[in-house]
């Protein structure tokens, strides 16, 4: 095998197949044709800032220590016209744990009138209850609020306004200041987040809910006041907003990923012709001194360039269309180069059975929407549990394998959905982007395989 | 000289039960360098089944091949620079030029930039095809298009060329074209396997030949030889206002003294006879007395065809 023979194939295949009548035209037109269509039918509803999600609570949280509420309740602190403590004396005894759910269920969207909860909370004194109900769907996701969340909350105040308020204790009213035991830094480590990492509500509702604790943490330890006096605010009237869209931006990610797939379509249609039965121009090759690695690696390097151009024509449409992305383009991008192998393998499937071009068309014309129904590009499909419990996930609650999770496809629609509307953080869509990978090079592999043997090793 | 290729009961057996069909059934050959070893048979003999056993492309339920000493099936990476194939189907990308079609076999075969332009000048200057070589394949007529077929197979100059019906459909001038490039190929130091159901190309063309029908070698020697071995004379052919009783008309023929030969083929009466000019007169006399009359009639050489004929009872083209 050598480079002189991969470009020769990589050559003749160019060639041809920019020669062919139909390639320009498919290349350009098909992506702007397919995603205009969805423009001209769907850019006017809007859609997506009224969805309200189900949040399980198990509030776990023991309040308070004693010395802190005494110190709270003195009333010579208190009485002080410096301090401006948000906080009633109602949430110090009960803990803040109560007064953090209170803010969960009463949080709106910013961006409509008369918008409606984010959250719609329900609590649960077991977690296994709780659970059933977050598997079975009924709950989008669960919430267990730690036995130390408000000595957690407190401590994380402490260490912004420490220094000022003991000096005040000391100085002014000759109080000691208690100490704190050695508790998390972070109030996400004494909140635990459950869910089905395969679910699409799960991983919004998860965004959405770190947005909240985010907010919580950075409001809770805001000091702010004239001559030494501190407010500690949490505006229980905190709205937060998610992106709004349109029922077409909604589906472009879903519409990107379906395109990809669906352009292997043309290049099978162009490479089973060489496998015709009466057609014995492939037999030159299978005598040549050249392995099918070099027909391989030859027909791959004259597909990428395209699969690139055709993505980068989807992503080009969908902006020039209006689609306004919240993530990083280029990182979607990059997530839908992950199921290039995938397409690879569509097309090395189909030519090792197939030898005739309407066939070939016919089976991916129909093979494509179908392969992208059962992703959930479309839309979210039903859950269908073929290994429960199998990936390990932060919450302490594996993920099952599902039934689609097969299909590199799914994650690769995930992945695109999450970053390009929902910004999602790199790390909580690297599993679909190692999952879109991993499978699709695995499925290439196997397509390889059958190719290789079927139209190379194969003599009758 | 020595042989380049040895096959040894070679057979390929399709199909199952009543529908099995023996394409391939127990042939053995020798095959000498520098020589035209032609194929002949009827379509459906088996030539072509055989040449794709030959050439590695398809497994044999039984035999064995040797090509220059080594088992194609086993050490197909070695002989594949040996080999060019030329076959019956047009094989080329007729979206490319005829040079692009060469330049890219030039590189599958990875030969070195200047060998590839210089072989690529000589071969489309040895078949006419230089005022071509910029135009795209599928522009080109039949016979120039059966041209570049020809020399795509000798681009990495092979030490043997097996040729696959090189010639159906052409015109005289291509066919003659086509004719020249083969003949002159063992003066090159090549062997070359040819196949065919033309009698006219396999007996020009061939050192030895092979009639093949049903699977099996008839016979092989060179066609001198094989003409001669049916007898000698000349045929005249007659074809007849009837074609009833005409078989009884012939044993009639053949009772009369100098005649070697009467037989029916494809309903014309065939009569091989030495001198057969001077028996004309007798011979169309006793026609007219039996109740026919000659529409036509022709005087030729003895062929491989009637050499199959005498071989089988019917012609190659049945």
């Amino acid at each position: 095998m050598s480079l002189k023979q991969i470009l020769g194939v990589a050559q003749r295949m160019g060639l041809q197949l920019f020669r062919s009548k139909w390639t320009i035209p498919y290349l350009i037109l098909y992506p702007l044709f397919f995603i205009g269509l969805y423009w001209i039918g769907f850019s006017t509803s809007p859609v997506g800032e009224s969805q309200t999600f189900l949040v399980g609570v198990i509030n776990q949280d023991l309040g308070l220590s004693d010395e802190i509420k005494s110190l709270f309740h003195n009333e010579t602190i208190m009485g002080n016209s410096s301090f401006t403590l948000y906080h009633s004396s109602d949430v110090l005894d009960k803990g803040f744990g109560i007064e953090f759910i209170d803010i969960l269920a009463n949080l709106t969207y910013s961006n409509i009138t008369n918008a409606p909860h984010i959250f719609e909370v329900t609590q649960f004194e077991e977690e296994s209850d709780a659970t059933d109900k977050l598997f079975k769907r009924d709950l989008d996701i669960l919430i267990v609020l730690s036995p130390n969340f408000s000595n957690t909350t407190l401590s994380i105040l402490n260490r912004y306004w420490h220094n000022t308020f003991r000096f005040y204790l000391h100085e002014m009213i000759q109080l000691d200041f208690p100490t704190f035991p050695d508790l998390p830094t972070n109030i996400n480590d004494s909140i635990r987040i459950i869910g089905d990492e395969s679910y699409f509500n799960f991983k919004m509702a998860k965004s959405v809910l770190s947005i909240v604790i985010h907010e919580y943490q950075d409001l809770t330890t805001t000091f702010k006041g004239p001559g030494g006096s501190i407010s500690i605010r949490m505006n229980k009237d905190y709205e937060v907003s998610i992106p709004k869209y349109s029922l077409f931006e909604l589906s472009i990610p879903g519409l990107i990923a379906f395109g990809i797939i669906v352009q292997p379509s043309l290049i099978s249609m162009f490479f089973c012709m060489e496998f015709r039965s009466n057609n014995t121009t492939f037999d030159r090759i299978r005598l040549a001194p050249s392995s099918g690695g070099v027909y391989i690696i030859g027909s791959i390097l004259v597909q990428i360039p395209i699969m690139i151009g055709q993505t980068i024509i989807l992503f080009l449409t969908s902006l020039m269309l209006g689609f306004n992305p919240q993530g990083d383009i280029l990182i979607g991008f990059l997530i839908a180069l992950t199921i290039f192998p995938f397409c690879l393998f569509l097309v090395y499937i189909s030519t090792a059975f197939l030898s005739n071009e309407d066939v070939v068309g016919n089976v991916l014309g129909f093979g494509a929407p179908f392969i992208a129904f059962m992703s959930g590009a479309f839309i979210e499909i039903p859950k269908v549990i073929l290994i429960p419990g199998i990936f390990p996930t932060s919450s302490g609650y594996p993920r099952d394998f599902l039934l689609w999770d097969f299909l590199p496809l799914t994650h690769t629609a995930n992945a695109l959905r999450q970053v390009l509307l929902y910004d999602f953080d790199f790390h909580l869509v690297l599993f679909d982007i190692f999952m879109s990978l991993f499978l699709s090079i695995i499925f290439l592999i196997f397509s390889l395989i059958i190719f290789s043997y079927l139209r190379f090793k194969r003599r009758g | 000289m020595a042989n380049i290729i040895e096959v040894r009961n070679l057979k390929k057996y399709f199909g199952k039960g009543d529908k099995l069909v023996k394409a391939v059934d127990g042939i053995s050959l020798e095959i000498r360098e520098n020589e035209i070893f032609g194929f002949l048979g009827p379509n459906g003999a088996g030539k072509t089944t055989s040449l794709r056993m030959i050439i590695g492309l398809l497994r044999p339920d039984v035999g064995k091949i040797t090509i220059m000493g080594q088992d194609p099936h086993k050490n197909g990476k070695e002989l594949k620079r040996a080999l060019g194939i030329i076959p019956q189907s047009l094989t080329f990308y007729d979206d490319l030029t005829v040079e692009e079609n060469l330049w890219f076999l030039a590189k599958i075969y990875d030969i070195p930039k200047n060998e590839a332009r210089e072989r690529i000048d000589f071969l489309i200057a040895r078949v006419g095809l230089t005022e071509k070589r910029k135009h795209l394949v599928r522009t080109l007529s039949g016979g120039l298009q059966r041209r570049l077929n020809l020399i795509l197979g000798l681009i990495h100059d092979p030490t043997i060329i097996l040729c696959d019906e090189p010639t159906p459909g052409l015109d005289p001038q291509s066919r003659v074209a086509v004719w020249e490039v083969l003949k002159d190929l063992p003066n090159q130091g090549k062997t070359v396997i040819l196949t065919t159901h033309f009698m006219e190309e396999a007996d020009r063309l061939s050192d030895r030949v092979a009639i093949i029908d049903q699977g099996k070698i008839l016979v092989l020697d060179t066609p001198k030889k094989l003409k001669a071995s049916i007898g000698e004379g000349d045929l005249v052919e007659f074809s007849l206002n009837r074609r009833d009783n005409l078989d009884d008309l012939a044993k009639a023929l053949k009772t009369f003294n100098g005649i070697e030969d009467a037989y029916v083929s494809s309903g014309l009466i065939i009569i091989r006879a030495l001198d057969v000019v001077s028996r004309l007169t007798r011979i169309l006399n006793f026609i007219e007395t039996q109740g026919w009359e000659v529409e036509n009639m022709s005087i030729r050489s003895t062929s491989l065809e009637d050499v199959f004929i005498n071989l089988t009872g019917r012609a190659l083209r049945n």
